[in-house]
């Protein structure tokens, strides 16, 4: 078992005792989102404006907010700039998978269909690296315009994982998924296809994320595990279609988008089949012709979501508050704290982060606040590995996922589903889960005392 | 005794002191913080009060439309909709402050039921037939127990569009949808007589209709005095911080909900039907409602307003005044331009637009001078929203 030497637990204890603190403390003491963070413990927690923005700038947003929550229809119709929808599709709008901005779930059985999560699809290319398959793309549209038949559906199966057992011999059942594809319609998926079922990620915060200087996120990879820790974070390298150029993949499970601009056409043109300038094809590939015959909503620009319309949206995501932690003087959480950090939870979920001087707005400048992620992909096990490459991410590896509104989940979404497929039914079951560089924190958890781990938990919820 | 020219000095003192006189009004003492908190929750609860009886009212024409559906007790319930949107219309300035209408009771841990009362815009087809689709909808679904618990339960649960509930979707069922840019919506009475599933939409109008009254009756119970409630303690607040929510909700509402949301939204969007009200055409009374219930709080009715904790020549206070003024003013002049739909549907450049855009455009400056004048008296009044 590896402990952090004294001088450093003493230290990052006290750092993360500083971000226990809530509202109203001292100056230098961290709040969840810097200046974006916001007071509020309801179901609209994670759906509100940066406090800081300007008042004649809440226009963007809301116009912003009002496109997330679009639902897109099939052209032609008599709203000419929000027709497009599919004509494969996963939901009709963003917010039908990020419901209040929150994260998704997984359906409770195989015949329920999928609501808020999606499953990504590659085939390994010429070179061994993977590729979109030939005929259904890079994810399964389970949704299609009348008159076009869905790819097909996804049919999701629970069976039980190997139960974790404490060292005191108490046992926690674990679960994971078995995902079939069911009902294909346009031929079978083909042998070596790889699969990966996700559920939708909140969007709060974001804003904060792609501020972070790009050398303040490399600084603390370790790809060799040099410093001989057992962790080994690493960066994923996108291509950027805005800058033409590569770029560090910071968005998604699997770190694969590089600004949020990319990441929302993305998700535009993969779940709603709405095109953009980058995305502009149509969500079909050329096998599927009865597809390609629909009529598209393109308007002047040739696509359906205008340049505009784009830069509203991600507008939105980017001013997205943080709701602020809960409870931060209650013993417990403190204590918890500790045992976070005694543990070595927050060598990857880093707790302070800070933006650089500058940023796509100036409300994300300049700010220290507390996401819980260090942004890199790293190796969490072969329990929890999905097997499907993407770019530089093997399919063992997750990017660290932020831990900021864990404790509102419930609140605003209903559920305390977690992980990347939902598999966790709750942080003690996610935390369980931890493989690969991820074990010995997890070990060390698991070697506390019932108490101690119940404050560990009590500090995540009051995240 | 040589007193008179004195006296007549004194006199006119007195008489310039009642404010008779040529503008010689002495400065109004300001009131306390903590008066005017109590005002104020006076005002939030006789506001619900009324609120609710509308509902009541509204409730009572419904039974009457579904017991015997016709074009005159259809036409009676769209009227007592529109009544009870007036009173409801002026409550929105006590929302965004965590207060009964969406605050989490620490009671029960339950939320307001903001989201329940006036959520929009509404799923209209996973509600009731639209256009091309007949058997769309809860209503057609026999699958779906009609109840109040249920249809709350399924409110944007799975799609934040998917209104279940609400003044919007009793809206929709009295109207249906708007597809002129001339007047509202047209449902037929016979939709609740003859018409497939009426049994069905006539219990599902009055089951939300239902739902309506408990969470009024919540929120004004909430409100009401001399109980263990929310009211008792916002009144035991320091009455400073109280202040200042209220003077946050006030710029929220102006800024924030109403310039952005409900106005700049629509412009922008080029939907001709995103506007508040749309099935039945009311939005324009929406805005004029939701500033009458801002300058009641302001000014106060039946008491002293916001407005009175300043003194009567605090440049701030009267800059809101002045902002505020020139919000009502606009607001009445898009009324006049008929209703918000025609306005959306209108071309750039036209009359009502800029009308609509200008009132945008002051609603900012409201909330503009409402947090200028927080900051300038050491209270901290911050615009929020989602």
């Amino acid at each position: 078992m590896r402990y952090l030497p004294g001088g450093l637990l003493a230290a990052a204890t006290a750092g993360l005792l500083a971000l226990s603190l809530g509202a109203g403390d001292p100056p230098g003491v961290v709040r969840a989102g810097g200046k974006l963070t916001v007071d509020d413990n309801t179901s609209k927690a994670f759906g509100q404006h940066a406090p800081g923005l300007p008042v004649r700038e809440l226009r963007k947003f809301t116009v912003g907010n009002r496109l997330f929550n679009t639902n897109w229809v099939t052209a032609p119709a008599s709203v000419r700039s929000l027709d497009g929808l599919g004509p494969f599709f996963n939901r009709v709008s963003c917010s039908a998978c990020h419901v209040r901005d929150g994260r998704g779930r997984p359906p409770v059985g195989p015949a329920v269909p999928m609501m808020s999560m999606l499953v990504r699809l590659s085939v390994p290319g010429l070179d061994g690296k993977p590729v979109p398959h030939p005929i259904y793309g890079d994810q399964l549209s389970d949704r299609a315009v009348e008159g076009l038949q869905p790819e097909g559906r996804a049919a999701v199966t629970w069976e039980d994982a190997e139960p974790f057992v404490y060292p005191d011999g108490t046992a926690v059942s674990l679960r994971r998924p078995r995902i079939d594809l069911v009902d294909l319609t346009h031929g079978p998926l083909g042998p070596d296809t790889m699969m990966s079922a996700r559920v939708a990620n909140a969007v709060f915060g974001l804003g904060l994320l792609e501020a972070v200087p790009e050398a303040d996120i490399v600084a603390r990879a370790d790809p060799d595990d040099a410093d001989g820790d057992g962790i080994s974070g690493r960066v994923n390298r996108v291509w950027d279609h805005d800058a033409q150029a590569w770029a560090l993949g910071r968005f998604g499970w699997k770190a694969n988008q590089p600004t949020l601009r990319q990441q929302a056409a993305s998700a535009m043109a993969g779940d709603v089949g709405i095109t953009s300038e980058h995305f502009a094809g149509g969500n079909f590939t050329a096998a599927q012709t009865d597809a390609a015959a629909l009529p598209d909503g393109r308007d002047a620009e040739g696509v359906e979501l205008s340049s505009k319309q784009l830069d509203r949206l991600t507008f939105y995501l980017q001013t997205l508050a943080v709701p602020a932690q809960r409870d931060a003087d209650d013993p417990a959480v403190r204590r918890g704290a500790q045992g976070f950090v005694a543990a070595g939870c927050n060598a990857c979920h880093a707790a302070v982060m800070r933006t650089g001087p500058s940023a796509a707005h100036d409300v994300l400048a300049g700010q220290t606040f507390a996401p819980y992620t260090d942004l890199l992909l790293h190796d969490m096990g072969p329990g929890l590995a999905d097997g499907r490459p993407d770019g530089r991410a093997s399919g063992r590896e997750w990017r660290t996922p932020p831990l900021w509104g864990l404790g509102l989940q419930e609140r605003v979404s209903g559920h305390t589903f977690l992980l990347h497929d939902g598999r966790a039914r709750n942080a003690e079951e996610a935390v369980l889960w931890h493989g690969g560089e991820a074990a010995a924190a997890r070990d060390r958890f698991a070697g506390l005392t019932a108490g101690e781990r119940a404050d560990v938990l009590a500090f995540l919820g009051s995240l | 005794m040589k007193k008179p020219p004195l006296t007549a000095v004194a006199a006119l003192f007195v008489v310039a002191s009642v404010g008779g006189c040529a503008g010689l009004a002495p400065p109004r003492e300001p009131v306390s913080d903590r008066a005017v908190v109590a005002s104020y929750a006076d005002l939030a609860a006789r506001q619900y009060a009324a609120a609710l009886a509308d509902a009541r009212s509204l409730a009572d024409a419904v039974d009457t439309l579904v017991a015997s559906p016709s074009q005159a007790t259809l036409a009676a319930a769209r009227r007592a909709w529109l009544a009870a949107r007036e009173s409801y219309g002026v409550t929105e300035a006590h929302r965004f402050y965590n207060g009964p209408i969406d605050g989490v009771d620490p009671a029960t841990g339950e939320e307001g039921p903001e989201a329940l009362l006036n959520s929009w815009p509404v799923n209209e087809a996973h509600l009731d037939y639209v256009a091309g689709r007949p058997d769309a909808g809860r209503i057609a679904d026999a699958g779906f127990a009609i109840s109040a618990e249920a249809i709350a339960a399924e409110n944007q649960v799975s799609d934040e569009a998917d209104v279940t509930t609400g003044y919007h979707a009793v809206e929709f069922l009295l109207w249906g949808q708007d597809f002129s840019a001339d007047g509202p919506g047209v449902r037929p009475a016979t939709d609740y007589a003859t018409a497939p599933h009426a049994g069905r939409r006539g219990a599902y109008l009055k089951a939300v209709t239902a739902r309506l009254i408990d969470d009024l009756t919540y929120v004004a119970g909430e409100w009401a005095p001399g109980r263990h409630n929310y009211r008792a303690r916002f009144e035991a607040r320091p009455a400073r911080e109280a202040l200042a929510d209220v003077l946050s909700a006030q710029a929220t509402l102006a800024g924030f909900e109403l310039a952005s949301e409900r106005i700049a939204v629509p412009l922008d969007s080029g939907d001709q039907e995103d506007e508040h009200s749309c099935f039945s055409d009311n939005t324009h009374r929406d805005f004029v409602r939701n500033l009458d219930g801002i300058a009641a709080v302001w000014r106060g009715a039946g008491g002293p307003g916001l407005r009175d904790r300043w003194p009567a020549d605090d440049a701030e206070m009267l800059a809101v005044d002045a902002a505020l003024a020139r919000a009502e003013a606009l607001a009445g002049e898009v009324e006049d331009h008929g209703p918000v739909d025609t306005i959306l549907a209108s071309d750039a450049g036209s009359a009502g637009r800029d009308a609509l855009n200008g009132l945008s455009d002051v609603l900012i400056e409201v909330a503009e001078a409402v947090v200028e004048l927080g900051a300038a008296s050491g209270l901290e009044v911050v615009i929020g929203g989602e």
